[in-house]
């Protein structure tokens, strides 16, 4: 390809890269490369937690009637688990992509604000390590991640048990990561607005840029709901209000309502980069052009925009009025039109394609299958009677798994296996990569599939300890031991992680033949990203510049005009 | 006695309507999920690269996407109509019908009135068959949820919102449930059992509660009663901040269905009831081995 803009100059691996040497310059760093390699590194330790956290959890449910962790453990352990793997560890791995990929998909320099990008990192940081402090403290979240109101007031949350400081470290470091997001979704909008290379004209636009601008307005639109009921909360604790108290006339279904107007979006917020990874590898690796553009784009802002409709759905076993059930069923439902246009556009687009499997595009296509149920078990959630009768038990715990582990996880995944070769400028190993993803298909369908029949035998979410019901035991002990293959698979990408780093295959500038212009620059690219962006004419510029090399006709297994 | 403990083993009227919208909606998914899959493994088998292949290079067709937004479309619209139904046939308006039971959920206990007679009882549900009863929940201080998954609809308790469910139950026997929303330390231990009787059984069961215990009639009873004047157990037991214990004896159950009620397990509950059920409002009370012997014979003969 362009290889005379890659000469000997410029560094083959991440860590020959003189710019990028020594302590100092990362945490000086606003270069958007390097901001979004520190939000990898964090967010994956972060993940990396909260496996652990699982893991203690799978270990303690593995048979009914144990105790080998007391309540005040578990409730610790669940709550700082789902708190973890949402702000700390899939939210900035997404974000993480967004800000990495970004610029360099659209062929700008950098994001439009560095400074600010470099902010919203130091930002998360400081909150996910203020928030793991109040493990120092003797008390962490212990009500779930949703925290619900009157629980986390003072009357409740101190005891001889609890000291209740738990509650004031999350509420600030989930303050402060929310800033430092709004700031990442800011900055991306601006990105994506002004600093497209003059001739990528919104139709040129690539779906994963699409995606995550509809992104950035979800978190600009979703997190300061949290922000503001997270104050709220402050007040009610050290001020004395009685915003969510009922002990002195508080509403505690207004904190219902804050958290799932931020919560409902922030779902699509851990859904929608990935649907953005998906629809840039399954095409690359299926030589075909993206399947349905514009009805993909489109469905992308319909989701964005119902998203904000269906909040109540979290809600519906509160006993609300009729109208309201009834349109907040329906939103919810109207959301799986744009999603079922989304895997009908990606199954098309491999349909009659050449299609290549390596370790992306294998995550790919399990997330396929993965999310559909994930979505179906959520169109189930919208028909209210059955809400009714499952929510708050199991069968959600398997719903939501299916949708951010067998889901968002999986691309993210796909992702690092499709882009390392460019942010590190070598291969990750692809045998260690298939080992990866059989175990992480076994274990995780093994651990979450059983789960939904859980849920209809009568499993509460949120428990230490269960009774020996019918089936409970069984089903627990096969989910518990799927749960350490998946954790298996997970280490195995962490060790290919960092063993890829010195001793993976050089990637050279485009090693799966992709099409967008960050495949265009040099692998890692340089500091300034382009020495040449070359002219975006379709939607597959690389491609483009490749037929006009290798003159017309010559084309080895494109053919075609359309793309 | 039948013991009903999942969502797929319907014991009332309305969770017969939820299951059914429930397998409608399975089979919807299944043959969603058929096409999805089938699709993709054809298209993965039969697309997988091989040398000398040129694919085509399509990218749209307007029909092909009309088509897959028409037919979800038309199916979200009627899984909303059976949703609509089924709604209105298990959770019908009150319209001013007084509540048969009403419900008020602690930390970590089900305090139970029941009206018109005034009986007041905790933790153990009794209810009759074959009538449409309306049951009103309350909450002393957090949310809780009311599950018992063979009845179907569960239903928030949040303080400040008195709910209400409706149950017919079709079948006698034992229904287990719990708390279902996460209330705090105890939430693991807040069980529930609903015994549902012929209507002739559970009027026995009414009228028996509407007397008294029998006093107690063992010296180590009349002993026990000494204790339980004296060391106070009243101020809550007597008064809604802790269970009623006017027939406790009879349950089959102590701590919200955390210990099967037997002598023993009472003695040790009386002896820590924080070991036992870490966080509950109980404190330990310091009592001796005979002060806990005669409680327990006390309160077992509370009938």
């Amino acid at each position: 390809m362009n290889n005379e803009t890659s000469a000997s100059k410029t560094a083959e691996s991440i860590l020959d890269v003189l710019e990028y040497k020594g302590l100092l310059s990362w945490i000086s760093s606003v270069d958007h490369k390097q901001i979004g390699i520190m939000y990898f590194v964090t967010s994956l330790l972060f993940l990396l937690v909260g496996v652990s956290e699982a893991m203690v959890m799978r270990t303690q449910l593995i048979k009914p009637n144990n105790h080998l962790l007391s309540p005040v453990t578990y409730n610790q352990v669940f709550s700082m688990h789902g708190t973890t793997m949402v702000f700390l560890a899939v939210m900035p791995l997404l974000i993480g992509f967004m800000i990495y990929f970004v610029p360099l998909m659209i062929g700008a320099r950098d994001m439009a604000f560095p400074r600010m990008n470099a902010l919203g990192y130091w930002l998360y940081l400081m909150g996910g390590l203020l928030l793991y402090f109040s493990f120092f403290t003797g008390d962490t979240l212990h009500m779930g991640w949703s925290a619900y109101a009157p629980l986390t007031e003072t009357n409740y949350s101190m005891n001889k048990y609890m000291i209740g400081t738990g509650v004031d470290y999350w509420i600030i470091g989930i303050l402060l990561t929310g800033a430092g997001s709004i700031m990442s979704s800011i900055n991306i909008l601006a990105t994506v607005a002004f600093l497209r290379t003059p001739d990528m004209k919104l139709n040129l636009v690539p779906l994963f840029v699409w995606m995550s601008a509809a992104n950035a307005v979800l978190i600009l639109l979703a997190v300061p709901a949290l922000n503001v009921a997270l104050v709220m909360l402050f007040i009610d604790r050290h001020l004395h209000g009685f915003f969510f108290n009922p002990v002195a006339g508080g509403e505690p279904l207004l904190w219902e309502h804050y958290f799932w107007f931020f919560g409902h979006p922030e779902v699509y917020i851990l859904i929608l980069p990935g649907f953005g990874i998906i629809s840039e590898v399954i095409p690359v690796f299926s030589q075909k052009p993206i399947f349905g553009y514009a009805f993909l784009a489109v469905a992308t802002i319909a989701i964005a925009f119902l998203s904000f409709g269906v909040w109540a759905h979290h809600m519906f076993a509160t006993g609300m009025d009729r109208t309201v059930y009834y349109v907040f069923a329906l939103a919810s439902m109207l959301i799986a039109i744009p999603t079922g246009v989304k895997i009908f556009n990606w199954i098309a687009t491999m349909w009659g394609g050449s299609i290549k499997f390596e370790t992306a595009m294998m995550f790919a296509v399990a997330f396929i299958m993965q999310f559909t149920i994930g979505g179906l078990s959520g169109v189930a959630f919208a028909t209210v009677p059955i809400d009714w009768a499952l929510t708050h038990t199991y069968f959600v715990v398997a719903h939501f798994h299916y949708t951010l582990l067998g889901g968002t996880l999986f691309t993210v995944m796909a992702g690092f296996y499709y882009w390392y070769p460019k942010i590190t400028g070598r291969m990750l190993s692809e045998m260690l990569g298939k080992i990866q993803f059989w175990l992480m298909v076994i274990g995780f369908n093994g651990t979450f599939f059983i789960l939904f029949f859980a849920g209809l035998e009568g499993m509460p979410r949120r428990v230490y300890t269960y009774r020996n019901l019918p089936y409970l035991a069984n089903i627990n002990l096969i989910s518990s031991l799927s749960a350490y293959v998946l954790a298996l698979g997970i280490l195995l990408f962490f060790i290919n992680l960092v063993v890829s780093l010195k001793k993976g295959k050089l990637a050279g500038d485009n090693p799966w033949d992709g099409w967008t212009l960050e495949w265009a620059t040099t692998s890692p690219p340089p500091p300034h990203n382009f020495d040449r962006i070359p002219p975006v004419r379709s939607l597959r510029p690389l491609l483009d510049l490749k037929r006009e090399r290798a003159g017309a006709g010559a084309l080895d297994f494109y053919e075609g005009e359309n793309g | 006695m039948t013991t009903f403990t999942s969502v797929l083993n319907p014991g009332t009227k309305q969770a017969s309507e939820i299951l059914s919208s429930f397998y409608i909606m399975l089979g919807v998914a299944a043959f969603i999920f058929a096409i999805v899959t089938g699709l993709t493994a054809y298209a993965v088998i039969k697309f997988r690269r091989r040398k000398g292949q040129a694919p085509k290079q399509f990218n749209e067709n307007v029909r092909l996407e009309v088509l897959w937004i028409a037919i979800p479309t038309l199916i979200v619209s009627g899984l909303f109509v059976v949703a609509v139904w089924v709604m209105w046939e298990v959770n019908p308006s009150i319209l001013g019908k007084k509540p048969d039971l009403t419900v008020v959920a602690h930390q970590w206990w089900w305090e139970l009135h029941y009206s018109p007679s005034g009986v007041t009882a905790a933790n153990e549900i009794h209810l009759p068959v074959g009538q449409k009863l309306l049951i009103r929940f309350k909450s002393a201080d957090v949310i809780h949820t009311f599950w018992v998954p063979s009845f179907g609809q569960k239903i928030d308790v949040i303080p400040g919102h008195p709910n209400h469910l409706w149950l017919t139950i079709e079948h006698p026997g034992l229904y287990l449930g719990r708390c279902n929303s996460f209330c705090g330390l105890g939430h693991a231990h807040m069980g529930i059992m609903v015994v549902a009787q012929s209507p002739e059984d559970f009027n026995a069961w009414l009228a028996h509660q509407q007397q008294p215990a029998p006093p107690p009639s063992t010296d180590q009873a009349k002993k026990g009663f000494q204790v339980f004047i004296n060391k106070n157990c009243g101020i809550c037991h007597m008064t809604g901040i802790g269970p009623d214990l006017m027939h406790v004896g009879s349950r089959e159950t102590l701590a919200a269905g955390t210990l099967s009620n037997t002598p023993a397990n009472m003695a040790k509950w009386l002896k820590d009831p924080q070991a036992i059920k870490m966080g509950v409002k109980m404190p330990n009370n310091g009592l001796t081995t005979d002060q806990i012997t005669y409680l327990t014979a006390y309160l077992e003969g509370l009938k």
